[in-house]
């Protein structure tokens, strides 16, 4: 039971960190470049 | 004997708690497997969306799913150039580059080549790679990914304000680019512009991050509630026009005129070179003038004079024949909503007539011309 919970301790954190790091990740590249992306030119 | 449920529950209470406080000690406690798992999955997920996203997957999938909205023809025009790229090149095609000028020439595209290929008798594909303000050098970019052997016209549009060598403007998309697409193009840009040289990384996903990157939210949404439609009209055209535009009419869009004054040449030069790599692959080029309101040439004649007999004097020299809509589709003051862009059905649906026919004309030639060499052949 207690081997368990530890296990599902440190699974859980690692799906949350792991992809928290990715969202993180994504978000940096996307802040650095999305706001000077032109996406829309009106000519 | 049987247990009563309040007994029951006192017994399982420790064992609960022990599991809890198992687990919070466990949650509380920095741990190297945390760090080191954490790590890993980042770097799982980031691998499987640079395997996934790949040129034949995205060339495979419907535009609409990489688009961040309806009006997103970055990447409706990105996806196009990667299926014109993986075409069959035997097959007859019409290309369309430009900016939005060029787009607002056609009422229906589909239409549009619907009408060639019944003239021309035979399968037609049209590849529509016109997108708001691409830059005549946007339009090289793209026309790179034509494939070997392909047989059929380029219709290069062209406007005086997108034929400027501004090498703020240019600096700006090649390190910012709004297609995901690298060529040759680019690479002698970047170079001629003394910009650093773009490794490429040998993955797709990872040569255009910039341009994935800002779509990624859009990209995931799309897969759950389906791709979002295409839409044909701009948002330029949905929408009443700006201030900005309604004075670049009023102006006959003065700044973008002015540069023709003395400019020019770069814009010239670069047309000169691409029609006639073009026409050395036995490629029809059509250069069109796109549609320009009255007020542009009447405000600016020597500027305008200029434009035309530069980007006439390129067109000629790389063996392209030139097609002025203004003249020819007989646009007049009411059928423009801004300094560029077309306000109606009508004169859009004269303006395509007219493409329509000198593509008709150039795709004939094309025939006749392989006609010959299967009669020489014989």
């Amino acid at each position: 039971m207690i081997r368990f919970a530890r296990a599902l301790a440190v699974t859980l954190q690692i799906l949350i960190l792991g992809e928290l790091l990715f969202i993180a990740w994504s978000e940096m590249i996307a802040l650095q470049t999305a706001a000077r992306v032109f996406l829309y030119a009106e000519f | 004997m049987a247990t009563s449920p309040t007994v029951g529950a006192e017994a399982e209470a420790p064992a609960l708690a022990r599991f809890w406080r198992a687990f919070r000690d466990a949650t509380a406690k920095p741990s190297l497997t945390v760090v080191c798992g954490s790590l890993l999955l980042a770097a799982l997920q980031f691998g499987a969306v640079v395997l996934w996203l790949t040129p034949d997957r995205i060339a495979a999938s419907p535009h609409g799913a990489w688009m961040n909205d309806p009006w997103d023809y970055y990447a409706y025009v990105t996806t196009e150039a990667l299926r014109m790229q993986r075409a069959d090149p035997s097959e007859l095609a019409v290309v369309v580059v430009g900016s939005s000028s060029t787009r607002h020439v056609f009422e229906d595209h589909e239409a549009f080549r619907a009408r060639v290929e019944e003239q021309v008798g035979e399968p037609v594909r049209l590849h529509f790679l016109a997108s708001g303000g691409q830059t005549l050098w946007e339009s090289a970019l793209l026309l790179d990914h034509l494939p070997e052997g392909f047989r059929g016209v380029v219709v290069i549009g062209l406007h005086p304000g997108r034929a400027i060598w501004d090498e703020a403007d240019l600096r700006g998309w090649l390190d910012n680019p709004r297609l995901g697409l690298r060529s040759e193009t680019t690479a002698s840009l970047r170079d001629r512009l003394g910009m650093e040289p773009r490794e490429t990384t040998g993955s797709y996903f990872l040569d255009n991050i910039a341009f994935w990157s800002a779509r990624r939210t859009a990209i995931v949404l799309n897969w759950i509630r389906g791709p979002h439609r295409y839409e044909r009209h701009g948002r330029e055209i949905s929408e009443p026009p700006s201030a900005y535009a309604i004075q670049l009419r009023d102006t006959g869009a003065a700044e973008r005129m002015l540069h023709w004054r003395e400019g020019g040449e770069e814009g010239a030069r670069t047309l000169a070179e691409l029609t006639s790599r073009l026409s050395a692959r036995g490629i029809e080029v059509l250069v069109l003038f796109s549609p320009l309101h009255p007020n542009v040439p009447r405000l600016h004649p020597a500027e305008f004079r200029r434009f035309r007999d530069l980007v006439e004097g390129s067109a000629r020299q790389g063996g392209a024949h030139v097609v002025d809509l203004n003249a020819r589709a007989h646009l007049e003051e009411p059928d423009f909503r801004d300094a560029f862009h077309l306000d109606a059905r009508d004169p859009r649906e004269r303006s395509e007539a007219v493409l329509a026919q000198d593509t008709v004309e150039a795709l004939r030639r094309i025939q006749a011309r392989a006609a010959g060499r299967r009669g020489a052949a014989s």
